[in-house]
């Protein structure tokens, strides 16, 4: 049976919902979680970056440049987040340090050519790769990078229905 | 006209919220300014939840840190079965269940109840009241089963539905509502003195 808004249960359960933490408190709290969040590092794993030519790039002292496979994964997910796109997931497969496949999922909104998004996304793909790694010879544009748009929603992205 | 790359890039900023998927989908790639966003959206509400299970603040701050270090691990295995809301409650309902088995009750003091009030009139004779009818509320509750407790703090103060209860406490929806039934009669007896 619903209870009557003069119940006293009720008034102080609506008391106890407008209970908040006091703004210090909870601040230092955040700030707290978001300390220890920073400190918790993923698995990743260890990219081979190439130079130009496309050959392992080596300092001048003969070292190797390699790059964590989750700064790539950040790098992707900040250019393929737009206000019509986000990506969903991002699978890099890497072995022997080499990138070898790279699986990405991504929603879209309505109304688009998902061929379209499709395109850009693989471009926008490609260049960040380029951009952290440099030319990947063993990497093939057309086989190895898969995109697949596995969500659409109603409205911008940011806005639509979850 | 004007390529698909411009059109997506140059799309205006939405000014809405940003949705709990969005969030998630940031999140779980590792992008920590979205599990921010998510600590600041659930967070004061788990807190208070968390309170309200184990009595002591310092202890539901460190219940709730258990359950946020938690969810950042476990983000990347979600699946989003349930909703983010549930996933998160479900989380800081574990770790004050464990936060119980392995300390001692605490005595409630009323000091704890009396920190913060809802009524904010400004009228000293209201606030006393208030401050009074809370901390008899939180007597009653800590009277209550944990089930109890859980049910009826989940309903009628994080507004969730039966079927979300269900989820994060590992219920049917069925026995939410007996639960839930039996702790509002116990609360509404236990609160009769103020009618």
């Amino acid at each position: 049976m619903a209870l009557e808004p003069s119940d006293p249960l009720e008034r102080a359960a609506r008391a106890l919902r407008q209970e908040e933490a006091q703004e210090p408190r909870w601040l230092e709290l955040s700030e707290s979680i978001m300390t220890r969040v920073r400190g918790i590092s993923w698995p990743a794993a260890r990219v081979l970056a190439t130079d130009a030519e496309g050959r392992p790039d080596r300092d001048g002292l003969g070292s190797r440049t390699y790059v964590s496979s989750r700064v790539v994964r950040d790098a992707l997910r900040r250019a393929l987040t737009t206000g019509q796109v986000e990506p969903k997931d991002i699978d890099l497969r890497v072995v022997d340090d080499h990138l070898e496949r790279l699986d990405l999922q991504l929603v879209a909104t309505y109304a688009q050519d998902l061929q379209e998004v499709g395109s850009w996304a693989r471009s926008e793909t490609l260049r960040v790769l380029d951009e952290q790694l440099g030319p990947l010879p063993d990497l093939d544009p057309d086989t190895d990078v898969s995109i697949t748009i596995t969500d659409l929603h109603d409205d911008d992205a940011r806005l639509g229905a979850d | 006209m004007s390529s698909s790359a411009d059109l997506l890039e140059d799309a205006p900023a939405p000014d809405g919220p940003v949705t709990d998927g969005t969030l998630l989908r940031a999140a779980r790639l590792g992008d920590q300014g979205a599990f921010a966003q998510i600590v600041d959206r659930y967070g004061p509400g788990m807190f208070r939840y968390a309170r309200s299970l184990v009595g002591q603040e310092q202890d539901a701050g460190d219940v709730l840190q258990e359950a946020f270090v938690s969810a950042w691990k476990n983000l990347p295995s979600f699946r989003g079965d349930s909703s983010l809301k549930t996933w998160l409650y479900r989380l800081v309902h574990r770790r004050a269940m464990d936060h119980h088995r392995v300390r001692r009750p605490v005595p409630v003091v009323d000091e704890v109840f009396a920190e913060v009030v809802a009524d904010v009139s400004g009228d000293p004779v209201r606030q006393a009241e208030s401050r009074e009818l809370l901390a008899d509320l939180r007597r009653a509750l800590a009277g209550l089963p944990e089930t109890q407790r859980a049910c009826w703090l989940l309903r009628e103060v994080e507004g969730m539905s039966y079927q979300d209860i269900g989820e994060t406490l590992g219920l049917p929806v069925g026995s939410v509502r007996g639960q839930l039934h039996r702790g509002r009669t116990t609360l509404a007896e236990r609160m009769s003195r103020w009618r």
